[in-house]
């Protein structure tokens, strides 16, 4: 009996300690990206909001947004050296080429992006066709309980 | 080995002379996209709408970039001529983006094309010709562009022996019989303060209950109002007595200096009013100018010290007037021309202190604070705040020779400790911005970012603390540094625009605490024990025209809209923003005259913060706890202002004026005033009745510059200082 109990609790201990890295949601309001007085008028105004989910390695990424001034083209998910540092692109998602639509996707991570997605160093990007280099963009930070 | 050595020489030579001749002959091939005409138009447009900021050698300066030389080149290169004229006339001149008419935004691009070396011809520019900057400027200009005398008006060329016409042909908008008459300078309005008793020692050391002498109303910078008629419970009953429009231009964020029923105020333009306090009547007012021609440099405050009021200007002159009679005592020059002193003023037995500002741009004339006898105006002593060749912390600066040691403006009056005779300052950053454009490496740049401990007397330095060495992305230290005694802990609390909140021991320079209160991503760590910042990786590696993201950017979580400490509470009670930055560092030319900022901007969000850019937090000062805090859509544009009644007041930039309960945060009073809360506000009595005046002011750098790009549902009026007087009904 107490050796039983003793088994069970490392195995409820061990899925504990795994259950992040296999089923761990996330979230994130994607606002406007870096826009300057050229490009103001094309940017600021449209929003978005993405849930995510890390499966194993793979983040599974939902997402909508809304009154962008031109059409989606692409989006990204990608990884900064922190919080709110642009960065490069890990994988492409899948977006309604509209102003107003939905972006979906899953990129496979590595652990060390994984371990940036821990501290909230991952983010997605909408791109369109005014904003080519980035109209939407929102940090994935775990969604809280 | 040599005759190798000769060959590679002689080949470069060669490469290095066709690369010359390939770059000679692209001008000489480059599309001329403008008239000499628009150009020498242009140059009377920027002259009067632009060298306020940029500089009529276009170096730039605060935080307006280079618009000629490498910087230009580098920034715009890149860029088509439509993009520039786009963002010019959408976003310039600063304060009142989009005022010009085309032809002037057309002739200013005309000029800075030319006065960065592309070549004019029979074609005009309009904004639809889009042609890749660097393909036809390369930074030098032709001295004949330089030189070009400007055309009267418009865009079209006067013909030979024309005449002008006569005014009523003019558009409407060059009638100059139509315009307000030019603001009068000199004593404008003569009269008396009666009944004025000279404001003593003991009185700056132990502030009479309802006046309000000097800046954040006591030497520890304290913004605590004894007063306590205007509770939480009746606050709700405050209604305006009477309101004073102010001078226009420029950047007004004054502090109302109040004393025996008289209120001292700063306008723009360098004009210092004495206002009854209680009719809100001018007794009389002195326009010192020069005339504000930019919406930088507003003045925070005035010094009052036994018969004179102080003023320090935009053109770093400090006038000792008679408080009386607003007449002029004496002047005296702080500094060159490109300086201006906006801090505000400080005196501390019998001398008065004050800082410099505009050091950004390279000169012979490198940044102090000074000391001056309060009496007579006699320099007493300078303190450089970058330290220079052969002095202590001279070796911080990468070996640059001290004409080229930029910034370390004191733009922010600092605080004293009366018993310890110690004054308190804190220093903006090294300029340019970027350490890779200053060619600082890894150097800490004394004393830049720093908190200096000075004896007023004689200016000797009795400790400093760098809060930031080295800093490179416009996030200074400057700001107020607020003194705290918890039993015999005799503390300095600061904090600048990285958000981190800094607790020192005031004695010694010690370190005690950091606490981080806004999201920031500058610092990777802070030592908690030693209270030394480790940069994130990438800035430490930095590069000219490389862009990196900066939380907060220049805005700052904190920026000069200063906190108020409620002793009654323990609590300061601090404005903060959020926002974020893209910023690159441009290359300048190391040369007197240059330097800057040298540096461009791109706005977003502070992740996280739901688009959220105002937050008012309150913070135990003995053990930095965060009681309470609350965020908005807009910023905070005034300073915090708290009262033994324990009401908080603080203004935003949507024109919002609130009281605040301390103890909780909640919001228990707001009014809506004409234009953005902007200043530090202030509480006096007279005949036994609690006053709150605060002011709405325009004019300022980033704090107004970045919720006007983020904030795309406020809409402001384009004019608006004024002074609002409150009290219960």
């Amino acid at each position: 009996m107490t050796r039983c109990s003793g088994v069970f609790g490392i195995v409820a201990a061990m899925l504990l300690v795994c259950a992040p890295a296999w089923a761990t949601d996330y979230e994130a309001q994607m606002d406007p990206a870096p826009f300057d007085a050229t490009t103001r008028a094309d940017i600021l105004g449209s929003i978005g909001q993405v849930s995510a989910t890390l499966t194993g390695n793979t983040l599974t990424v939902n997402g909508t947004f809304k009154d962008m001034t031109s059409p989606a083209i692409a989006a990204s998910v990608r990884v900064g050296l922190l919080k709110g540092v642009l960065g490069d692109a890990i994988g492409p998602l899948t977006v309604t080429r509209t102003a107003q639509g939905t972006v979906s996707g899953s990129v496979q991570l590595s652990p060390a992006q994984i371990e940036a997605l821990n501290r909230e160093a991952v983010y997605i990007r909408v791109d369109s066709e005014k904003a080519p280099e980035g109209n939407l963009q929102g940090w994935l930070e775990a969604k809280r309980k | 080995m040599a005759v190798t050595g000769k060959l590679l020489a002689g080949a470069a030579v060669l490469i290095g002379l066709g690369g010359a001749y390939a770059a000679a002959q692209q001008q000489q091939q480059a599309p001329a996209v403008f008239t000499a005409q628009q150009a020498a138009a242009g140059k009377t447009v920027y002259t009067q709408q632009c060298a306020g900021c940029h500089r009529d050698n276009l170096a730039g300066a605060a935080e307006a970039p280079p618009l000629g030389g490498k910087g230009f080149v580098n920034a715009w290169g890149s860029r088509t001529t439509a993009d520039f004229y786009k963002f010019i006339a959408v976003s310039m001149p600063v304060g009142a983006p989009a005022s010009l008419s085309e032809a002037q935004y057309t002739n200013v691009v005309a000029y800075l094309l030319a006065a960065n070396g592309a070549k004019a011809g029979a074609k005009p520019f309009n904004k639809n010709v889009s042609v890749r900057i660097s393909s036809i400027a390369t930074g030098s200009a032709p001295a004949p562009v330089a030189a070009a005398k400007p055309a009267a008006s418009g865009t079209k060329p006067l013909a030979s022996g024309a005449k002008l016409a006569p005014a009523t042909n003019l558009p409407l908008s060059q009638r100059t019989d139509l315009m307000p008459p030019p603001f009068q300078l000199g004593h404008t309005v003569k009269g008396t303060v009666q009944n004025y008793t000279d404001v003593t020692d003991e009185m700056l050391r132990n502030p009479p209950d309802g006046d309000w002498l000097m800046y954040r109303r006591n030497y520890q910078g304290w913004s605590y109002s004894p007063l306590k008629e205007i509770n939480a419970s009746n606050v709700k009953r405050l209604t305006l007595k009477w309101a004073w429009n102010m001078n226009e231009g420029g950047a007004s964020q004054p502090t109302p200096i109040v004393h025996g029923g008289v209120i001292f105020l700063a306008n723009t333009s360098n004009t210092v009013q004495a206002l009854d306090a209680k009719t809100g009547d001018l007794i009389w007012e002195n326009r010192l100018g020069p005339v504000s021609r930019i919406a930088y440099g507003g003045n925070r405050s005035l010094a009052l010290y036994e018969d004179k009021v102080y003023v320090a200007t935009t053109d770093a002159k400090v006038h000792a007037l008679d408080a009386r009679t607003g007449r002029v005592v004496w002047q005296h020059m702080l500094g060159l021309e490109h300086n201006s002193s906006t801090g505000g003023v400080m005196v501390m037995r019998g001398k008065l202190v004050t800082g410099l500002t505009g050091c950004g741009s390279y000169s012979v004339n490198n940044c102090y604070i000074s000391g001056l006898d309060a009496r007579t105006g006699a320099p007493a002593w300078k303190f450089y705040t970058t330290a220079l060749e052969g002095q202590p912390g001279g070796d911080t600066w990468n070996g640059l020779p001290n004409h080229l040691r930029g910034g370390g403006d004191t733009w922010i009056a600092g605080t004293y400790d009366p018993e310890l005779n110690t004054t308190y300052w804190g220093v903006a950053q090294a300029k340019p911005w970027f350490r890779a454009s200053r060619r600082t490496g890894d150097g800490a740049t004394l004393y830049s970012s720093s908190t200096l401990a000075l004896n007023p007397d004689n200016g000797e330095l009795k400790w400093h603390f760098p809060h930031a060495p080295g800093e490179s992305l416009d996030l200074d230290e400057v700001f107020e540094r607020v003194l705290i005694d918890h039993g015999k802990e005799k503390t300095l609390l600061t904090i600048g625009k990285p958000g981190i909140l800094w607790k020192l021991d005031r004695v010694t320079g010690k370190f005690i605490a950091a606490k981080e209160t806004i999201f920031q991503n500058i610092f990777s760590k802070i030592d908690q024990k030693t209270g030394e910042v480790t940069y994130r990786e990438d800035i430490l590696k930095q590069k000219t025209n490389e862009w990196f993201s900066s939380c907060p950017g220049p805005q700052g979580g904190h920026d000069w809209q200063a906190t108020s400490y409620h002793q009654p509470t323990d609590q300061l009670i601090i404005p903060l923003s959020q926002s974020c930055v893209m910023i690159r560092g441009l290359d300048v030319d190391p040369k007197l005259g240059g330097g800057g900022t040298a540096a461009q901007q791109k706005f977003y969000f502070t992740p996280g913060s739901k688009q959220k850019l105002g937050r008012l937090s309150a913070y135990r000062a003995s053990d930095m706890k965060e009681m309470w805090t609350w965020e908005q859509r807009s910023p905070f544009l005034s300073a915090v202002l708290s009262t033994a009644g324990g009401v908080a007041f603080v203004g935003d930039f949507d024109r919002r004026f609130k009281a605040v309960d301390v103890t909780t945060g909640k919001v228990i009073w707001e009014t809506r005033l004409g234009n953005t809360v902007q200043g530090y506000p202030v509480s006096f009595s007279l005949d036994g009745k609690q006053y709150i005046a605060v002011t709405t002011g325009l004019g300022g750098g980033s704090p107004q510059a970045k919720p006007t790009a983020l904030l795309k549902e406020v809409h402001r009026p384009a004019t608006g200082n004024m002074l609002y007087v409150f009290a219960l009904d």
